[in-house]
């Protein structure tokens, strides 16, 4: 599905990537993690065509991705931004309709096919009673909700997501992620999404690249990358490591290092 | 917004648009009757100059001659300037940007003011010199606007900037009005917005840049709409987004400079009447554009109204009735922005 090779990226003088290799198959999910300023953002930008590497290159489909036309691009990629959908003043209805944008032709009306993805949308990611409501009443979650339907009214083959759940309560956090992997299930999306969080990236990701000083540290399946040794490499901490008791993936416990802050008494 | 909620409000405003160019051409020292105004033009669209016998001549000169060009005038600015605003407060995401509030305005009436003063040019550009030149200088403010104001265009950067570029462009218009006195006076009024002396010749400049303009800018509506999410939004769904900024931003300053060229620096119409569209109909361009024109020609229609009668037998500049509303509405936003 999607292919990276090589990929050099500085600004300045500082290397932000650093001959990063990355090959995603069609229907997986793939997290990218590490710490602040390891390359992350960077590295989305490079893998959607927003910035160009310096070096390396990145297909598409078997196609190098720099040779699509925008709207050709925007059919097969999604992308859901951080806080992608800001205070806007247009209706949860007409947001979700400029995801058919690389659909649609100059000059024509929204046709019938627009619609029924709309409903579609609208209706799978429950937001579609406020409609008619202004985005900007909405709160952080719901709003959300609308520029993932957004991303999916696009009818993407590929979903890139940097760190969907930043500004959420874990109760939209998850539901988002089981939204989204419901959804990958059913349609074979391949998704690539950049995690804070490692349990949760460890409980949806099929496989997890880490990244340290724009260069992969380690590739692999959530039990071979969230390991004591890698996360004390890449992040210097040592936590914890447990399997989860349902769904036998790595979960990490971070363990303050005052130990007599347990008790309460931390003077 | 809904397809026949669509067809309600524009069929609406547009026989409120006619009621307005027939009343306000009744309105005047001498009085006509409404029925003999429309009975004028008809008879001028439809025979030409043939006039029917029971139209006197002097009623028939004051209509089309002289007041039914200036209210078609009227409208056809308010129909760009509000359009202009539309698409800056689109492009810049900015709720409080306008080719007045920009100094967009003022850069345009500067390069108009040097045509009219040099002549430069006007050789081979004819009727076309003033307009040139005030899109040269509408570029030029447009142009140092961006430059001045940070890179994420906020508000109160954007307004900043404006007001910089205003100021210069202010001192400048005053120096070039300094050397030459005799033009003085006539230019200082026009410079405040005014129809006076404007005839058929100066509507036939602006109508046809005003309708292209707007068709343009429709034709663009569901770019607008994805840039007011944001650039980077933009850009993922597929479009090329600084082809299309630039080509907006030209468009735009071409309305206004030639807006401005006919009539001269006319405020806040831009700022008020796509906000006040956009709160009764909603923000989707593909239907605020053609309502925003609409109700922008109907504003400066009155509003010239107002500027021809308030003081009659004197005039006041038509700048001078929308400031005083567009004003207060201005810091009203500028206030509910801060609290936001």
């Amino acid at each position: 599905m999607l292919k990276a090779q090589g990929l050099v990226k500085s600004y300045g003088s500082r290397c932000v990537l650093h001959e990063v290799d990355l090959e995603v198959e069609r229907g997986e999910c793939v997290g990218i993690v590490g710490p602040n300023g390891s390359g992350k953002s960077t590295l989305m930008k490079v893998l959607i065509g927003e910035e160009l590497a310096d070096r390396g290159q990145v297909w598409l489909d078997g196609r190098e991705l720099s040779l699509y036309h925008p709207k050709e691009r925007a059919k097969k990629v999604a992308v859901l931004a951080q806080e992608s959908l800001g205070s806007v003043p247009f209706t949860v209805e007409e947001v979700v309709y400029m995801g058919r944008y690389p659909y649609q032709k100059k000059w024509s009306w929204k046709g019938k096919k627009d619609r029924q993805i709309v409903e579609q949308m609208m209706k799978l990611m429950g937001i579609e009673a406020y409609r008619d409501r202004s985005v900007e009443s909405l709160s952080g979650g719901e709003r959300q909700r609308v520029a993932i339907a957004k991303a999916l009214a696009q009818e993407p083959e590929l979903l890139i997501l940097d760190e969907p759940t930043t500004y959420l309560d874990i109760h939209y956090q998850l539901a988002i992620l089981d939204l989204l992997h419901e959804y990958r299930q059913k349609h074979q999306l391949t998704m690539i999404m950049v995690l804070h969080d490692l349990n949760l990236a460890a409980q949806y990701c099929d496989r997890i690249v880490m990244l340290k000083e724009g260069k992969v540290h380690v590739i692999g399946r959530p039990e071979q990358v969230i390991q004591t040794r890698f996360i004390d490499e890449v992040f210097e901490v040592k936590p914890i490591i447990l399997s989860h008791p349902k769904w036998h993936v790595p979960q990490l416990l971070l363990s303050a290092k005052r130990e007599s802050c347990v008790s309460g008494e931390c003077s | 917004m809904k397809v026949y909620r669509f067809v309600w409000w524009s069929g609406g405003l547009f026989l409120c648009f006619l009621f307005s160019i027939g009343a306000t051409v009744t309105l005047g020292s001498a009085q006509i009757d409404m029925g003999t105004v429309w009975k004028i033009i008809f008879s001028h669209l439809w025979y030409g100059d043939h006039l029917p016998p029971d139209i006197d001549v002097s009623s028939n000169a004051i209509v089309w001659q002289l007041r039914l060009p200036r209210v078609i005038l009227a409208a056809v600015v308010g129909a760009s300037l509000a359009i202009a605003g539309v698409i800056f407060q689109g492009l810049l995401k900015n709720p409080l940007a306008d080719p007045y509030v920009l100094g967009i305005s003022s850069g345009a009436a500067t390069g108009a003011v040097l045509a009219i003063l040099t002549g430069w040019g006007s050789l081979w550009l004819g009727k076309w010199t003033v307009p040139v030149y005030a899109f040269s200088g509408a570029c030029l403010a447009l142009f140092l606007v961006l430059r001045i104001a940070d890179q994420r265009l906020r508000t109160e950067s954007l307004v900043l900037s404006g007001v910089v570029t205003q100021a210069f462009f202010g001192a400048l218009l005053t120096l070039a009005l300094s050397l030459s006195e005799k033009e003085f006076q006539r230019i200082q009024f026009w410079l405040m917005g005014s129809f006076v002396l404007r005839d058929w010749d100066h509507v036939w400049i602006l109508l046809p840049v005003m309708g292209l303009g707007s068709l343009c800018a429709w034709w663009f509506s569901r770019e607008l709409n994805l840039l007011v999410l944001g650039d980077r939004s933009a850009a993922h769904l597929g479009m090329d987004v600084t082809k299309v900024r630039f080509f907006l931003l030209m468009l735009a300053s071409l309305v206004t400079a030639v807006a401005v060229s006919v009539s001269g620096t006319i405020g806040f119409v831009g700022l008020v009447i796509p906000h006040m569209m956009r709160m009764l109909t909603g923000a989707d361009h593909y239907t605020l554009i053609p309502l925003s024109a609409l109700a922008g020609a109907i504003f400066m229609v009155w509003g010239d109204c107002a500027a021809r009668l308030i003081l009659d037998p004197r005039e006041l500049p038509v700048g001078v009735i929308t400031a005083f509303i567009g004003a207060p509405f201005f810091a009203m936003l500028l206030k509910k922005q801060q609290k936001g």
